[in-house]
């Protein structure tokens, strides 16, 4: 990556938990509130150093996969969110996670407020709620049922209704 | 350490660790979070949200931590398709009353058949106080052109922090003074107008920031003869215009001012009279002019819907449906309006629209780059005229 410009605000460079580097360019890393509002605080001081943001709770994997979402969105320009080629982009890129990643990849987004992914990663994970039984879901997310029958009998009793 | 020589040492050690050879190692982001449970409430309140309601409530059976974590949900989404009319009211009562959020943002009410609507009211009015920011309401299904006969709940003009209005099945019944919505960017009305022409006027002059306007009306027993949309901050309109019966009435004069315009979808099936102004950033239109059935047009069909070219001339992609055309090659002796900026048009074109406007419409466009003819649809227009 060329820089054309000699500001050094240009780029930054982020540090994930396990104590990787990141070089990103600004405009990348503004799709981030938390690394837009580190660097707009750092202009404000008028700073040229090389800004280095630590994530302490971001690994390099699941930083490496919010950088490349935030890469491909910051191709795109503000009002073309409803593009029709960057959904389809989005819905590849989450599908090839398993759910650990998934829920990894949401939490980071919530953690760098990329609002963006939040609402994807999240959108996603209801999607695949949606049609599956009490049981799959269990299976699938690996939650384990922790009431007593007669505990789950009243709930079932209470909201009979959503259970049918 | 300072910046520089972290950095690449840093940059160093991680090109020795590939990421894709980490990502493969699944036992290590095992580690890191494994479950959805391990998700923080707020955030499972979240993923809560792009749920139905009723699927919502149907997690409280998974865990203990589930059990209570809709109640917390931020949007009320119900739909009375899943449940007979009678169910509906005691579901969403039922919701209404376990919910404790105290900031309910999005309100989805998609009523079954005949709701009553004092229920109706009661129910929008109910989250009066939270901050909404979206809300849809469907009064009935259109699925047979019924005609809906729901008065707007007025309650729903109280609601000022709205971003997104979708309302279908109502009349619009708008009251002298209204609130405004000083955040609406997006209103869907799917509606008969019943209220005298300055029903819509006065909506759309309480929404400083509107952007995108779908209006759906059915014509029927329309007492309005006048539309206003002048709507500075506008940029994308959707326009449907729909008469179900085949009752001689008067055209209605529909009047668009909107500097900003960009996207301009227009499909209107009864020969309303346009008067467009102010177009200059259209760049995007879609035009469906027609009058289901007929052959013939008179002169002032041919006239309004080439004073209508005239003012979306400087668009650069350009759809015309075949009944569009139709009216088009009935005025080719008549002067046609010039694109100087399109770049893209599609035609939808069969032997009874007439081909024969194609090249008539050619010599408009200079500087076209792309054209694409549907002649499929003529197979489909035979059949109709058949």
């Amino acid at each position: 990556m060329a820089s054309s410009s000699s500001s050094s605000l240009s780029r930054v460079v982020v540090k994930s938990s396990d104590n990787n580097l990141f070089v990103v360019n600004k405009k990348v890393a503004s799709q981030s509130q938390l690394l837009k509002q580190c660097i707009d605080n750092m202009e404000e001081k008028g700073t040229n150093d090389v800004i280095l943001i630590p994530l302490s709770n971001v690994t390099s994997n699941i930083l490496t996969l919010v950088l490349e979402y935030c890469e491909k969105h910051a191709d795109f320009a503000d009002d073309d969110n409803n593009n029709q080629e960057l959904k389809q982009w989005d819905h590849e890129f989450l599908k090839k996670f398993d759910y650990a990643t998934l829920n990894s990849l949401t939490m980071a987004a919530d953690y760098m407020v990329t609002k963006s992914l939040l609402n994807l990663c999240c959108q996603f994970i209801a999607d695949s709620i949606k049609d599956l039984t009490v049981q799959q879901i269990r299976q699938i997310f690996d939650i384990k049922n922790d009431f007593t029958p007669q505990e789950e009998a009243d709930i079932k009793n209470e909201n009979a209704w959503a259970f049918r | 350490m300072d910046i520089s020589s972290e950095l690449e040492t840093g940059l160093k050690s991680h090109q020795k660790r590939p990421f894709l050879e980490e990502c493969r190692d699944k036992e290590k982001v095992h580690q890191l979070v494994d479950r959805i449970s391990d998700l923080p409430d707020h955030m499972i309140a979240h993923v809560l949200y792009f749920l139905e309601t009723n699927e919502a409530v149907r997690t409280s059976i998974l865990s203990l931590k589930w059990r209570y974590l809709w109640k917390g949900v931020t949007r009320i989404s119900l739909s009375g398709n899943n449940f007979g009319s009678g169910k509906f009211s005691s579901l969403l009562e039922h919701v209404l009353q376990n919910c404790t959020s105290t900031n309910f943002l999005a309100y989805e009410l998609n009523c079954p058949l005949a709701v009553d609507i004092s229920c109706l009211n009661t129910w929008i009015s109910r989250l009066h106080s939270h901050i909404i920011e979206k809300l849809i309401v469907h009064a009935n299904n259109i699925i047979n052109l019924t005609l809906p006969v729901t008065p707007l709940p007025q309650c729903i003009l109280f609601y000022s922090t709205l971003v997104t209005l979708k309302l279908h099945c109502f009349e619009i019944q708008i009251p002298e003074s209204i609130a405004s919505f000083p955040h609406l960017k997006s209103i869907d009305l799917q509606v008969i107008f019943l209220d005298g022409e300055a029903a819509v006027n006065r909506l759309l002059s309480c929404c400083p920031m509107l952007e995108n306007l779908n209006l759906f009306g059915f014509l029927d027993d329309v007492k309005v003869l006048k539309i206003d949309i002048s709507v500075s901050t506008l940029r994308k309109f959707d326009l449907r215009l729909i008469e179900t019966g085949t009752n001689y009435r008067k055209k209605l004069d529909i009047v668009i001012d909107a500097p900003n315009l960009e996207h301009f979808y227009i499909d209107d099936d009864s020969f309303n009279r346009y008067v467009v102004k102010n177009l200059s950033l259209v760049s995007n239109v879609f035009v469906n002019y027609e009058s289901f059935g007929l052959a013939t047009f008179k002169r002032a069909y041919k006239v309004c819907l080439l004073k209508l070219f005239k003012g979306i001339a400087t668009t650069r992609f350009l759809t015309l449906l075949w009944s569009t055309a139709a009216v088009l090659r009935s005025a080719l002796s008549y002067g046609w309006p010039t694109f100087p900026y399109l770049i893209k048009l599609v035609l939808h074109l069969s032997s009874i629209s007439g081909r024969t406007c194609l090249s008539k419409f050619l010599h408009c466009c200079p500087n076209l780059k792309v054209l694409i003819l549907d002649l499929v649809s003529e197979s489909i227009i035979t059949y109709f005229y058949g």
